[in-house]
């Protein structure tokens, strides 16, 4: 479904990502691993098309079931966000003015016209959101209340799923959605992306931490360090990862590097 | 400016008062841009108004709770008012509402003075000429105790220099909401000047919707003279073009436990020229003061300007209050938020830019009153907006 060749970015001239190919099939999860700095909300960014983060080489392919190949990166971030791609947030945007269940009606209005499905009229989407937000555990009066204004840090991650669950897409970037969560939190997000993850999506979760990981069991493990994934494995990657640091890992691509 | 002519009528008319201001008009002269308060709008166009026969003139209409004064350059005379003395003023006052009171006041030879009667409601204020001409008019309202008055001001129709004041006093425990909202003014010049003074447990409220307007002045006074008062204002300027607009409001705590609240937006584009400058003040007895005071800026071209600057001055130790100002260009972070989930970049642009005017605009209890401006400056603004919004 993704095929990402040696990627380059820059931002404002400076190199970030440095050559990351990347590959996922439907019905995958995905996590990527790797130090601050590392790159990975910036590959995040670069695949929801972020205009400031300029590709400088390299190709990205995006292609769903039965159809044919898109080059993403001649989509800009609607274009992209209409054909099922969908980033949660690592820091959401507060939205004054803007109420999240208006918000989320033209978010949702302006897919389904893409898409070429029918629109719903203010009380469909009202109830069919009110069913959406028992994923993240929201009441009703989180969708009356500005987007993600005064939301603690928490519900704005919920707030971030709760997106995630209306626009049903194909393709889930999440960055650390996971951190900065309680407990109980961490349990309901977690919940809610393995109730919306299927055989015909694939989901991609920046974390750094192995506890995420317990609770959505991820197909590949990556690590992404100075912008190029420099090892991928199984879960017992993460494992390995939480006892050792990233240190070993490191020295060890740091070798085949030279 | 000369004020002999006016010095010279009012001694004919034997009126004793309106000699005393326009003496001391005549001393002071009028301000220049040398002046702190004045610096970003002239107030020289005043010099047009010498040389004309002017006479606050009022014309009431009731109809039940509802009352609308006409106030023009027609002579008219007034009825279903009760006329008070002029109110007497207390506490500081700001240089620039304490001259335009004045010289309004002197040079259309007196002020309307009146006490609310008791049914009324409603009360809506339109300054008019009938022909492009300036107007003139000085007014003062006393609303009495408990009693709650809605209250819209406008300028009306085509003007080509408009100075007005505008005076409430509130009595104990009343309540006053004030609407200036003009979405498609003339392009005449006009200072307003609107002072409020609030007596223990009233309240004030004030939501100011300013677009398009082509040079504007728009002073705002609030004293808290008694305890447990309290003010909220609201204020959006939507200005593009060559346009000039000048907001100054000035809060004054003079007595404990009183709370104000300020609310200012700017969407400035195009070569336009917004200042706004907040004052609030503290005095010394005003212990147990909150206050608090934002204004928010949107610049959306190279050429447009926005000066803000939110003050605060504390002289009672025992106070809770914030200022600050946030001036920026459309938050492309925030742009990219919204497209990321399904919106055009120019979707994405004007409901950030709605957004932003929502937080005023949604103060208008109004339903009417306030779908009726979010559809005037959609109609007028929106797609300006969306031309704008190539810029972010
Ligand atoms: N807009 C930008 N301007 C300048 N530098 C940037 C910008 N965005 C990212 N960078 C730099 O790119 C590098 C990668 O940043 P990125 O946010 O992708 O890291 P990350 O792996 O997500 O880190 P973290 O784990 O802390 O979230 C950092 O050094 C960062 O400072
Ligand atoms: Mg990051």
């Amino acid at each position: 479904m993704l095929d990402i060749q040696n990627l380059h970015v820059s931002v404002d001239g400076i190199p970030i990502l440095k050559g990351l190919d990347f590959q996922a099939k439907e019905g995958e999860v995905h996590a990527i691993m790797g130090p601050n700095g590392s790159g990975k909300s910036t590959f995040a960014k670069v695949i929801a098309g972020h205009p400031e983060y300029k590709v400088t080489a390299g190709t990205v392919d995006y292609k769903k079931s039965n159809m044919k190949n898109i080059d993403m990166l001649g989509l800009a971030a609607d274009e992209r966000a209409k054909e099922g791609v969908f980033l949660a947030f690592q820091y959401p945007i507060e939205i004054p003015g803007v109420s999240n269940i208006d918000f989320l009606r033209t978010s949702f209005n302006s897919i389904c016209r893409h898409q070429g499905v029918s629109e719903m009229n203010e009380s469909e989407f009202r109830n069919f959101v009110s069913e959406k937000s028992k994923i993240v555990k929201f009441d009703s009066s989180f969708l009356d209340r500005a987007v993600n204004e005064g939301f603690s840090g928490g519900e704005k991650k919920k707030n971030e799923i709760l997106q995630m669950a209306v626009l049903s897409p194909r393709l889930s970037f999440l960055d650390e959605t996971d951190s900065g969560l309680d407990i109980d939190a961490l349990r309901i997000v977690a919940d809610g992306v393995n109730q919306l993850k299927n055989k015909q999506n694939a989901v991609i979760m920046v974390t750094h931490y192995q506890r995420l990981l317990d609770y959505i069991k991820p197909d590949y493990v990556h690590v992404l360090y100075k912008g190029r994934i420099v090892k991928t494995g199984g879960p017992e990657l993460a494992k390995r990862l939480e006892e050792e640091g990233y240190d070993g890992i490191i020295a060890e691509s740091e070798k085949v590097i030279q | 400016m000369n004020f002999e002519p006016y010095l010279e009528k009012a001694k004919n008319l034997n009126d004793a008062a309106s000699y005393e201001i326009l003496q001391s008009l005549q001393k002071e002269g009028l301000p220049t841009r040398k002046s702190e308060e004045w610096k970003y709008f002239s107030p020289s166009f005043l010099e047009k108004f010498e040389n004309f026969e002017l006479k606050n003139t009022t014309e009431w209409k009731k109809s039940e709770s509802h009352l609308r004064a006409h106030i023009s350059v027609n002579e008219k005379t007034y009825s279903g008012v009760q006329i008070a003395k002029t109110l007497t003023s207390q506490g500081r006052e700001s240089k620039s509402s304490g001259f335009i009171r004045r010289f309004v006041s002197g040079l259309s030879f007196g002020t309307v003075s009146f006490v609310m009667d008791s049914e009324t409601t409603d009360l809506d204020l339109n300054f008019s000429a009938e022909k492009a001409f300036q107007v003139l008019g000085a007014i003062e309202i006393q609303v009495p105790e408990k009693q709650k008055v809605r209250v819209h001001i406008k300028a009306d129709e085509y003007f080509e220099e408009l100075v007005s004041s505008v005076f409430f006093k509130l009595e104990r425990g009343a309540e006053l909401e004030v609407y200036a909202v003009e979405v498609n003014p003339t392009d005449g010049k006009s200072i307003q000047s609107l002072r409020v003074d609030l007596s223990e447990e009233s309240e004030f409220r004030y939501v100011s919707v300013l677009a398009g307007a082509s040079s504007k002045r728009n002073n705002l006074e609030v004293n808290l003279n008694g305890s447990q008062a309290r003010c909220s204002l609201f204020a959006l300027s939507i200005s593009g073009k060559n346009e000039k607009l000048d907001n100054h409001f000035f809060i004054n705590h003079n007595a404990p436990s009183c709370e104000s609240r300020i609310v200012y937006k700017a969407l400035v584009s195009g070569q336009a020229q917004v200042v706004y400058d907040g004052k609030v003040y503290v005095e010394k007895n005003a212990q147990k003061t909150d206050s608090d005071q934002i204004a928010r800026g949107l610049i959306l071209s190279d050429g447009a300007e926005l000066d803000a600057k939110p003050s605060l001055e504390v002289f009672a130790d025992d106070v809770s209050a914030t200022h600050g100002a946030a001036i920026g260009q459309v938050d492309r972070d925030e742009v990219f938020y919204l497209m990321s989930r399904g919106l055009s970049e120019e979707e994405a642009s004007k409901l950030l830019a709605f957004a932003f005017i929502n937080e005023v605009i949604s103060q208008i209890i109004d339903k009417e009153l306030r779908e009726n401006t979010k559809e005037s400056i959609e109609k007028k603004f929106g797609k300006w907006i969306q031309e704008v919004a190539h810029v972010f």
